[in-house]
């Protein structure tokens, strides 16, 4: 079930309402449950994918935890193995397949991987990262194995973040299953207008601007430069609105428990270059890709020339995280060359940090960043080379062409109007409705009973 | 206080869940709200279909809800047993009596999902015909579906375990939760609000050119076969012409001595009010030469003095169009 539905919010009820009316040591297993139901909701014999890889990486973190030397590097690479194993089955197989094929038709003969009809579990690019964190962390020390099956799991499953995370650290996330979470007004509160935040990101916002950009992708040919650049500002607000207002109602639900989520995005269109976009967005996995992989291989601790290939690595890998596709790959590839650049301008000249810090220059280099991390969104957002093409093409020549609104003049209006809004929300230059908990719950829910696109359109990130 | 508000909050919230899972449930529960005036009743179909999902405060004008009355006197020669597989075009306005039609012995009407349930036609004395009645805004998905084709035996559709968990449990709870004719104000104010800011209803609805009709969407817009303005190309219409000929071998092998097809077209279609062509489907089916099924045009009847014959706020016809309806058939079957 998807977290603006309102199958989501009757089940969200029933599990809160059990968690404070159960006594501390009945609640993983309340949350045990539900977690199963709420992704057995998506389909349910998918279950069985997240049962293997709990059952892999909990055996995993004992036998490490209990074993010395070159053994634990061997349990390490068995849960490593088992869960990059289980991605690489339904997530790339079909990627991989179409690039053997490829491949092998260039030297005479086309080879295919046996046909197998796979459905992408939900979540499963969350979770399993999830997973191979917690092992990761017990081989290097950090974190003591867990010996309670039933946490652990729920520790993989706990359902706010389980299909699109943030995707948690186990020193951050399972100590807070024992802990006993006693009411308290004020964070319930807080916790339900964050979900509420969230839904208006989602439903007010993200949904209303992916009318005109579905429109205008459908047809990138027939599409003016206004359209298209209108198209592309429009859906990197679309994604962010979408990506961060699930992420706030996923904290928000588990706040109302008591649960302390990490902050996933911190205003990242504010971000005055690239690098420093990405310690805003996506937070949880800019820092697992940074922890897990950049710094494994050596992160700027090396020779320059190694150091920017660490960075290509972790962006590309990033990429294909993302989605089985070259466009996935190609937008990667693009955050890495700019990330790179970026460095090396800084390099050459230092003044430039100064001068992007404060005043007119931060002004710019904001605006500079948005455009092109806008313009890398391109590449995600289209899935084909040809479209990509047709997008350029039409972006470029039909300068002369008159526009064509998908939204009429209000509408248009009305979308820049909540973007200025996101915009001063992010810089926390405008407070939320005034008045007690109770007003500003009832005035928020009546803007998104308003202004929202109800049709149960599903969140952008729960392809990947 | 707390825990009280806890356990009501349970209960309440695991009820909605247990009813929106039972089809049963949510079936009787319907049939009552939407008989039921009270402020738990339902008002979705009370003032239109149409006004149910867009809520427009000038559309909230009451149905009549009853059907068509028997003809009195019956034919003197009863040598037709009629099949009719229709939508809620034919079984909301007209009783499954053969008084309503001439000349018929025995009568069945059969919905789109209940078709398999038909009793077939056996070898006799007496003539069989098959009658597909279906709206336009269905007629070229339904109807070029080899499905249909086979589906006389088949099982009911039944949809994915998926839909069934997104779709169904997720409309019954909106059902449970917001359908009572209490939130109707509510929702009127914000279909004025965004009419009045954006200049759209909200919902699949569109406020005709006049202001004096509400009409689907899709049956004006857009790029599927339901929109009446789509331009077809000619291998469409054949290509459609084709799927009706093999609806009419599937007819006849099953028993049949004919089968009609009639078409309710789009209320759009009918009323004309948007100053543009419709494309030329009900033509070219009237005048094809190589079209087996006998098609039924009820087109030129409903538009004359069309609006006297639809509902402002409901995609169907009222009475009138049905009456229409009933008397075409009939004619066809007094000239057998």
């Amino acid at each position: 079930m998807v977290f603006n539905s309102l199958h989501f919010l009757v089940f969200f009820g029933i599990v809160t309402s059990s968690y404070f009316l159960l006594a501390h040591r009945f609640r993983w297993m309340l949350l045990l449950v539900a977690s199963c139901y709420f992704y057995m909701v998506f389909k349910p014999e998918y279950i069985l994918i997240l049962g293997f890889t709990i059952l892999v990486d909990y055996y995993a973190g004992i036998l490490i935890e209990d074993s010395q030397g070159k053994k634990r590097k061997t349990f390490l690479a068995a849960s490593l193995v088992a869960n990059i194993g289980v991605l690489a089955i339904y997530k790339y197989y079909f990627f991989i397949d179409s690039n053997l094929s490829a491949i092998t038709r260039v030297f005479g003969q086309e080879l295919h991987l046996p046909t197998w009809e796979i459905i992408l579990p939900i979540g499963l690019s969350f979770h399993t990262f999830q997973a191979m964190s917690y092992t990761i962390e017990v081989f290097r020390g950090h974190q003591k194995a867990e010996r309670h099956f039933g946490i652990y799991s729920l520790y993989v499953m706990f359902y706010p973040q389980l299909v699109a995370g943030p995707i948690e650290r186990p020193q951050n996330l399972l100590h807070q299953f024992y802990e006993k979470h006693t009411w308290d007004r004020e964070r319930v509160q807080a916790g339900l207008l964050q979900m509420v935040e969230g839904l208006f990101k989602k439903v007010v916002i993200a949904d209303r601007l992916a009318i005109l950009v579905d429109a205008t992708y459908a047809d990138l040919a027939g599409q003016s430069t206004l359209n298209l650049l209108l198209a592309s500002v429009f859906y990197s607000f679309q994604i962010y609105c979408d990506f961060s207002g699930y992420s706030d109602m996923a904290i928000g639900a588990a706040r109302v428990m008591g649960f302390n989520l990490m902050k996933n995005f911190n205003a990242p269109y504010l971000a005055t270059s690239i690098p420093d976009f990405w310690r805003r967005w996506h937070i949880s996995l800019s820092t697992w890709f940074k922890d897990y992989v950049y710094f494994s291989l050596g992160g700027n601790r090396v020779s320059v020339p190694k150091w920017y290939i660490n960075i290509m690595i972790v962006f590309l890998i990033s990429g294909i995280w993302h989605g089985a596709s070259w466009n996935f790959v190609i937008w990667g590839a693009i955050h890495g060359v700019l990330q790179i650049t970026g460095i090396q301008l800084n390099r050459w000249f230092p003044a430039l940090a100064t001068y992007n810090s404060k005043g007119i220059g931060k002004f710019l280099s904001q605006l500079w960043t948005f455009m092109l991390v806008t313009f890398a969104w391109v590449f995600f957002r289209i899935p084909s080379f040809s479209q990509i093409k047709w997008y350029f093409k039409s972006l470029f020549l039909s300068l002369d062409e008159s526009f064509i609104f998908h939204f009429n003049t209000m509408e248009l209006i009305w979308s820049f109007l909540l973007i200025g809004y996101l915009f001063l929300m992010d810089k926390k230059l405008i407070q939320k409705p005034i008045g007690g908990f109770w007003v500003k719950l009832f005035i928020s829910l009546f803007v998104i009973y308003l202004f929202g696109v109800f049709n149960v359109k599903q969140f952008i990130y729960f392809q990947f | 206080m707390r825990k009280i508000v806890a356990i009501f909050m349970l209960i309440f919230c695991a009820a909605l869940l247990c009813i929106g899972y039972q089809s049963e449930w949510m079936s009787s529960l319907s049939k009552w709200m939407y008989g039921n005036e009270s402020f738990l009743g339902s008002d979705k179909y009370r003032f239109g279909d149409l006004y149910g999902l867009s809520y427009y405060p000038q559309f909230r004008i009451k149905k009549e809800d009853k059907k068509l009355a028997s003809y009195q006197i019956t034919s003197k020669v009863n040598d037709i047993n009629l099949t009719i597989i229709g939508d809620s075009y034919t079984y909301s306005f007209i009783d499954e009596q053969v008084q309503n039609f001439k000349r018929v012995k025995d009568l069945q009407f059969a919905s789109w999902e209940e078709r398999n349930k038909l009793k077939l036609p056996t070898p006799s004395a007496t003539r069989n015909i098959l009658l597909i009645e279906i709206v336009e805004r269905n007629a070229l998905t339904k109807l070029r579906a080899d499905e249909f084709v086979k589906c006389f035996q088949l099982q009911k559709d039944q949809p994915s375990y998926k839909e069934k968990m997104e779709v169904t449990v997720e409309n019954n709870l909106d059902f449970l939760l917001f359908e009572h004719s209490m939130f109707s104000k509510i929702k009127e104010l914000k279909t004025s609000i965004l009419q009045k800011l954006f200049g759209k209803i909200p919902g699949d609805v569109v406020l005709s050119k006049d202001g004096q009709n509400l009409y689907l969407r899709e049956t004006m817009e857009g790029d599927t076969p339901a929109n009446s303005f789509k331009v077809l190309s000619k291998s469409s219409y054949k290509t459609f012409e084709n799927y009706l000929n093999k609806m009419y071998d599937k007819g006849k092998a099953l028993g049949y001595d004919e089968v009609w097809l009639l078409i309710a077209p789009n209320p759009v279609r009918a009323l004309q009010t948007e100053k543009k062509l419709a494309n030329e489907l009900f033509t070219y089916l009237e005048k094809s030469t190589t079209l087996r099924v006998k098609f039924l045009n009820i087109l030129p009847a409903l538009s004359r003095n069309a609006k006297s014959n639809f509902y402002a706020s409901d995609s169907h016809w009222n009475l009138n169009g049905a009456t229409i309806y009933r008397d075409l058939v009939n004619q066809e079957l007094l000239k057998r």
